[in-house]
């Protein structure tokens, strides 16, 4: 059981996601950074897809009433593990009784721990992922709060001196590190056209690919909304018809600022569409907090799937790199 | 003829540098000390070593910062550098709480089990 002893709102359980269900509107729903709750789950001998607690709110602290093997990923946090500073991307058994603290990030925005067993919240519609804006899965549909007990399920048995000692693996940032990212104070997306992207003027489109974006503090589970220089407009405006949306989508609304549909996004909408993040690159917009600045590289349909290959070969050699740790 | 001020004083240093026996021979003064040997253990660490094998690496993975800064107060457990093998990491801790002193093997270097990776000044329990 992992007693949740202080906590800012808006952090949930999440998994992989709810995928399956956007005829009836719901989101996908499920963890922003995918691939630091993959990591997390592996690293303590879990299934990729166990549920894991989303830190997106900072200091978050924590007990286990009994021994338990937890792994923290994702944003690059200050951790004190029963009052041990170690350094994020980390596993490491926490004694009964003893406290994890996550503090506010170096770098990044989001942290995720991970426990031996996963969080044995009830799945909801095949998902343990808490829908803040429907309330429902996760913890009693809610944020979780000072207080809130979580159960786990069995953990595998895992190698007892890496698990006492604590370890590290190998992060994405620099794993999956981009060629193409030359400034390191600006966060690089993939990004396909979308389909109302030749609507917009030439101007616009120069803009939206040349041209930095911040990600403003009007974000959060549901979306991005971006600031920069230029007002994004179409050579003839018009409206469309609602279109669906998948987190990854970059929108235009009326102001000309673009927005990221990200986890929790409506099923469907209708500003114009005028790029899609490359899904393999989530993540990285996952980890990007208010503030941080955004460039848009155009690639096409066989360069995402590349990359989204590339980010199956990192999680499969972590996994691989941790196989001899899990006893069969 | 020692004050007793700097008798006390030597016996401290003595004990926190992890002293097992000490004598001192002066005109008109013979000191004979035995600390006892949890006394000696607590404090007896002057360097940090390694408990596993990999290569040496100071700063937090996928980053430019380093773990810990010589001089720095590091509490006992604490991770102050890593041993890499492949794509994992295993901890160097820092055995006692006190400050961190330099580091004795150069970055990216093969270290073994129990060889020394850092000097450590360890707290003095009399403070």
């Amino acid at each position: 059981m992992i007693r949740i002893l202080a906590t800012p709102p808006l952090n949930t359980v999440q998994d992989l996601g709810r995928p399956g269900w956007r005829d009836i509107g719901l989101c996908q729903g499920g963890a922003m950074d995918g691939l630091a709750l993959r990591v997390g789950n592996l690293m303590v001998g879990n299934p990729e897809d166990a549920a894991a607690i989303e830190v997106q709110t900072f200091p978050l602290r924590l007990h286990a009433t009994a021994d338990h093997l937890l792994a923290v990923t994702g944003a690059d946090v200050p951790l004190r593990w029963a009052g041990a500073a170690v350094p994020a991307w980390w596993a490491m058994r926490l004694p009964a009784g003893a406290e994890l603290l996550v503090q506010r990030p170096r770098n990044g925005a989001r942290a995720y721990v991970a426990v031996a067993g996963g969080i044995a919240v009830p799945p909801v519609m095949g998902s343990r992922s808490t829908d803040l804006r429907s309330g429902f899965g996760g913890h009693e549909g809610r944020g979780l709060q000072a207080g809130d007990e979580l159960a786990t399920g069995a953990a595998a048995p895992f190698h007892d001196g890496l698990a006492q000692d604590g370890f590290g693996v190998e992060p994405p940032t620099t794993a999956l590190a981009l060629d193409a990212a030359t400034d390191p104070d600006t966060i690089t997306l993939r990004l396909l056209a979308g389909p109302d992207h030749d609507a917009f003027d030439a101007a616009s489109r120069a803009a939206f690919w040349g041209e930095p974006w911040t990600v403003t503090a009007m974000s959060d589970r549901m979306g991005a909304r971006l600031a920069g220089g230029t007002t994004l407009v179409r050579t003839e405006p018009r409206e469309l018809r609602s279109g669906a949306i998948i987190p990854g989508v970059v929108q235009v609304p009326p102001s000309g600022a673009p927005l990221i549909q990200l986890r929790d996004a409506n099923s469907a909408g209708g500003y114009p569409r005028i790029g899609v993040v490359a899904e393999a690159d989530l993540w990285r917009l996952a980890q990007a907090p208010p503030g941080a600045r955004l460039r848009f590289l155009s690639v096409d349909h066989e360069a995402a799937v590349a990359a989204r290959r590339r980010n199956a070969a990192y999680v499969a050699t972590i996994r691989a790199a941790l196989a001899p740790l899990i006893a069969a | 003829m020692i004050p007793e001020d700097d008798i006390s004083r030597i016996l401290a240093a003595a004990r926190a540098r992890g002293v097992a026996r000490l004598e001192v021979t002066l005109p008109g003064l013979t000191l004979a000390a035995a600390f006892a040997g949890e006394a000696a253990a607590v404090s007896e660490p002057a360097v940090v070593t390694a408990t596993a094998f990999g290569l040496f690496t100071s700063c937090a993975p996928g980053t430019e910062r380093p773990l810990a800064t010589p001089g720095a107060p590091v509490a006992a457990g604490d991770v102050v550098a890593l041993l890499r093998v492949g794509d994992l990491y295993r901890p160097v801790r820092a055995p006692v709480a006190g400050s961190l002193g330099t580091a004795l093997v150069a970055e990216g270097a093969l270290v073994g089990h129990g060889d020394p990776v850092f000097t450590m000044a360890p707290e003095s329990g009399d403070d």
